[in-house]
Order: structure tokens, then sequence, then C-alpha cells
């Protein structure tokens, strides 16, 4: 299938004081048409700095974003984004690449009516004449994402809302302009379960409906499973291990995903103690050259302390950076 | 709220303007004709033998049928002299407060957008020297320069002598002329104050989580400043707008004095300096009222701009 999107040696620093911190190293990640990735790993392995570094939301003083290339396949074109200067980055954002952030109360303004931002995000990325009936448009993809009274939603207030409706709104907004690509990190992460659950089954809906292609940010395995096609997963910044959803559930070979995957509870064999990963993931810009995980492995020998791991293949899409393999 | 309060600040200021040193007669005792008994007389005549509470329970009761009595110095009704100064201290206050707002608002945005650029630190600078100016040493600068060295500015009062014989347009001219000097005078404190505010309060807005979602959606650096960024910051201005009143009314006292502006500033220190109390109290009791408006009009603008604490079915 056709790569749409295709990051090489995407980098993110973030400045603090007088040093960088660099929260996202040289990732490598493809993302093919209709297909759905997921990202996965620990808070403060970079994930989410990676949804903003692509749409290059990081920038000075905050931080920065380096690296090879970001190529947007677009309508047989293939633009670098990371070449992109702001204005034409600005028009891909929200239009041909979205985001749904984690934290739905703190994703729309709070002093503006939905209908009028959701009017906003439509009306920057389309030429429209005055007398459109923009409103009808949003209530469309209010509808689209299962909110009750699209009518009335439209006119609240964010403050009006639960934290799940408002997801459903961000949703709706990152849609309102069919994107190509849709980026969720951690959709579902600030919500109750039951909530959690129907908006999964309204991602799930999406992905059947709409040729999206999507890079799904999480960090429940148990999702990611069910969802993905392929996962990332990531460790202190790298990407430690990427496959197939099956082999890296069946068959993880990176000793952090093997870690991971025996943390998960089990519904089958209750009564078992839940197994942690000793130590905690080390602060970015406290790690040497060799593997960020090796402090924590069970497995490292000197060598993983002082040379980075090549990234190694398993099989024709499972590749793995570790030396055990 | 509002009654309580008011009855709260007159009982103050009742008390405090008694407490101080000096009473309505003294002027007299310079006098040769007028002895100890006359005096004492005079004294009967206002009720000032009473005790402290018995003239404020009288004053009161006088001031709810708004009856503020009249002045020890002429004779003439209080709420007459307050009513025909009262145009001309709200006229300079709603100057100075528009030029506040006019300035410092686009200032202080200017400066949060480009922190810590050039332009931030010169109105910085420009800003602080305003703020650490006293008011008084400003208008004598401002009176030297505009008025005396370059005499493009009238100094004093409100309208020229020959205000009357002017058309329309030219009294209006006139007006705006004499306004120029006190309104910035007054201005110039809650300015350097209002930047400063506005620009912590747009940087505190840049990074709210909000902003970067909304980028996230391609809203450009524009929109999102006069859109986003702007609504927002809006709400804390409000709320600040009701401190500015006090300290604009207040300082009226300083300004009308200085530039000779007929308004109720100049009035209340001319009745403060002879002890005139009807005419202090009568005074005090509108500043407070403006106060206390101003406030109110800070609570619906609040409202006003900030959909979360609205009401809504």
């Amino acid at each position: 299938m056709e790569k749409l999107l295709e990051i090489k040696n995407l980098s993110a620093n973030y400045f603090a004081q007088d040093i960088k911190i660099p929260a996202l190293r040289s990732v490598n990640i493809d993302l093919k048409k209709g297909e759905t990735i997921a990202i996965a790993g620990e808070s403060g392995c970079g994930k989410s700095t990676l949804a903003l570094a692509v749409l290059k939301l990081i920038e000075f003083p905050e931080g920065e974003v380096t690296g090879d290339s970001v190529e947007f396949k677009i309508e047989k074109n293939s633009i670098d984004l990371l070449r992109l200067k702001e204005e034409e980055m600005r028009k891909i954002r929200g239009k041909d690449i979205s985001l749904v952030v984690q934290d739905p109360y703190s994703s729309l303004n709070p002093v503006i009516r939905i209908n009028k931002q959701l009017a906003e995000i439509y009306r920057i990325h389309h030429q429209t004449c005055e007398d459109i009936d923009i409103d009808g448009i949003s209530k469309k993809y209010l509808k689209m994402v299962h909110l009750p009274e699209p009518q009335k939603i439209l006119f609240s207030y964010p403050h009006q809302l639960s934290g799940g409706m408002l997801q459903r709104v961000n949703i709706a907004a990152a849609l309102i302009n069919n994107p190509d690509i849709l980026i969720s990190d951690e959709p579902t992460s600030s919500l109750d379960v039951t909530v959690q659950k129907k908006i999964m089954d309204m991602f799930f809906e999406l992905k059947d409906n709409f040729n999206l292609s999507q890079i799904f940010i999480s960090h429940d395995l148990n999702l990611i499973s069910a969802f993905a096609d392929r996962v990332y997963i990531m460790y202190a910044g790298r990407v430690v291990e990427e496959g197939k959803t099956a082999d890296i559930f069946t068959s993880p070979a990176h000793p952090y995903t093997i870690a991971l995957l025996e943390a998960l509870p089990h519904l089958n064999a209750p009564g078992l103690d839940l197994k942690s990963i000793p130590g905690e993931v080390p602060a970015p810009e406290s790690i040497g050259i060799g593997c960020a995980f090796a402090a924590r492995c069970s497995h490292s020998r000197d060598i993983c302390f002082n040379s980075l791991p090549e990234l190694k293949k398993i099989n024709d899409n499972h590749f793995t950076r570790c030396i055990k393999r | 709220m509002f009654i309580p309060l008011l009855i709260g600040i007159t009982v103050i200021s009742f008390t405090v303007m008694h407490l101080t040193p000096g009473s309505p007669v003294d002027d007299f005792k310079m006098n040769p004709n007028i002895d100890a008994r006359a005096r004492h007389r005079f004294y009967k005549l206002y009720g000032l033998d009473q005790p402290l509470y018995i003239q404020y329970a009288g004053w009161f009761g006088n001031v709810i049928t708004f009856d503020f009595g009249r002045s020890f110095k002429d004779g003439r009704k209080v709420l007459t002299k307050i009513l025909e100064r009262l145009p001309a201290t709200l006229l300079l206050n709603l100057f100075a407060l528009g030029v506040i707002f006019a300035v410092a608002v686009p200032a202080g945005v200017l400066s949060a957008v480009k922190q810590n650029s050039f332009t931030d630190r010169f109105l910085a600078v420009l800003v602080f020297a305003g703020y650490s100016l006293p008011a008084f040493a400003l208008a004598l600068i401002l009176m030297y320069v505009f008025g005396v060295k370059f005499g493009w500015l009238p100094i004093s009062g409100m309208v020229s002598v020959n205000y009357s014989y002017l058309s329309f347009w030219g009294k209006v001219f006139d007006l705006l002329k004499h306004l120029v000097l006190p309104v910035i005078t007054s201005a110039v404190g809650g300015l350097a104050f209002m930047s400063r505010y506005m620009r912590a309060t747009v940087l505190e807005v840049m990074r709210q989580d909000f902003i970067k979602a909304v980028r996230a959606r391609g809203v450009s650096k524009k929109g999102i400043i006069t859109v986003h960024i702007f609504r927002n910051a809006l709400i804390p201005l409000v709320t600040l707008f009701g401190l500015l009143i006090p300290s604009l009314i207040g300082g009226s006292v300083v300004f009308e004095t200085i530039f000779s502006w007929p308004g109720m500033g100049r009035l209340a220190y001319g009745a403060i300096m002879s002890r005139d109390y009807p005419v202090v109290m009568g005074v005090g009791v509108i500043m407070a009222l403006l106060t206390l408006i101003g406030n109110l009009i800070a609570d619906i603008g609040y409202a006003a701009v900030d959909p979360r604490i609205r009401y809504e079915k």
C-alpha cells in the first residue's frame, strides 16, 4: 500500500533555561493509506511530542523540531512538512492532518460558543461565501460523532458540556474538513471508563466509514491491540520496536515491550500479582549514548550502556532496537 | 451589598472628618469682630456641640431624603453645589478611562506578542517612567512644556474666557484643548498599570493548553491573538476596570486642584481646607456612589465577557 506519511529521523527538543531537553530522538514512522497505527509507551516517552512535532507546533522559544524529512503525500504530490513555511503548514493543520488532543477540557476556547469555534475551523480552510450554512455543516458532524441534541450543543459554551461530550466535539472539529490523517493523542485517557468505551466505539466506526488514516497515541495496550494495524513502541523519545499488532502482542522482541505486556492485568487469571517495571522513565536530558532502557532491563550488558543498538529486522514488518536479537 | 457598604463608608468618613483637628469656625478666630460667644453660638447653630453619633444620625436622616444640608460657607444647598460640578469631573474621568483603555490594551497586547523584543522593553521603560513619576510632578512638567514653553495648550480651567462667543464646534474644540493635559495626567498612572497587567494576562492566556489545540486546527497567529487570546484576556481587564474608577475619582481631587478644573474634586479640596463638613460629606457620598456604580458596571461587564459566570437556562 502507498505510504501517506513518512517520518524520517524526526527529533524534537524543548528549551528549558539553558539546556536542551531532547523529547523525541530520530524517530522513523510510516503511515500507509487507510491504515491505523498506534504509538504506545509510558508517560514521558515522547508520544505527545511526536504528535506536536509532526504538525510543527513546537517552536522557538518553547523548543524546536529537527530531522531529515516528513514526507506527506497529498494528491499525487509529495511535500516535506519539515521544509514548509509556517503559513503553508498552517493550511495543512486541521485540513489535511487533524489532531485530537488529550484533555478535552482544555482544547476549546472557554469563552466562545461551539458553533463559532467549529465555523472558524471550517472557514479558515475553505473559501466560503457568507450565505453558506456553516451551522448546518457543523450539525452534520456533531451528529456523526453521536452527540444528542446537536442544535443545543452548537449554541453551548464548552463549560456547559461534559468531558465525553467535549471530546466528541473535538473529534467533530478534527473531522469537519475531511482530513487525510487523524492524529489522536490519548483521546480517552481523561474520561471515565464507560465514556471511554463509547468514544472508542466511535473511533472504530470512523475507521470503517471514512477513508481515514489514523495515528493513535495511547498507553492503553488493550485498546491498541483491538484498534491498530501496526504498533510503534516508544521509550524515552525513541521507537524501540515496531511491527504488526499481532506480532507485537504474540511475539514481542524488545525487553521493554515484553515488560509492558507482562504488566497488563489478566482477566482470566485473577489473584495474580501485577508485574511492574522496576524504576521509571529516565529524564530526557539525563539519557546517555546507550540504550535508554538498559538501566531497567534484566538482560542488559555493558555494551547496552555504551552504544545504541541498531534497528534489527525480525520479519518484513517487525523491527526492534535491542542487541538480544 | 450596595446600601450597607455605603453606610459603612459614610460612618467612617464622618468620624474621620470630625476627628481631624480644626473646626468650621476656625476661620473666624482671626476676625476681631467675632468673639468667643459668637463662635459658640455658631457652633450650636450647626449642632457641632452634640455628640458625634447624634450628629451622624441627624445627617443620615436628612441624606436618605436626599437632603445633604447647606454649605457652612455660602449657605447654598450642597446637592446643588455638587451637581453643578459633577459633569466636569465625569467628563474628565470618562476621557481618562477612554485613553487608558485605548492605549493600554494595544500596548499590552503588543508587548506580550513581541515578548522581550525591543518594542516590549521600550514600552516597559516608558510605562515604568510614567508609573513612578508622581502625577503632580508630571502635571507641572506638562504645564511647563506644553503650556508655558510652547504655548500650545491652556494650563488651567475648563474653557477659555471667550467661550460663550464661540460657535458650537469652536466650543467643542476649546473644551477638548483644555482637556488634554488633565486627561493625560490622570490617565498616566492607570495606563502604566493597565498595560503591564494586560501584557501579563495575554502571556498567561498564550500559555493555556487550548491555544495549542486551536493552532493545531490551523488558526493563524493573527487569528489566535485577535480572537482567542483577546477574548480571554478581556476577563481580568473588566475586573480591573472596577478598581480603576475609585483611584481615578480619588485622583480627581489632586488633578482638578492643579489644573483649576471646576469639578467635584476641587470642590472637595476647598471644602476640606475650610472644614465645610456638609460639602465634604456630600462629595464623599457621591464619590462612594460613583465607585460603587463603577463596581456594579464591572460586575455586569464581567458576566458579559465570561460566559462561565453567566446564568443560562
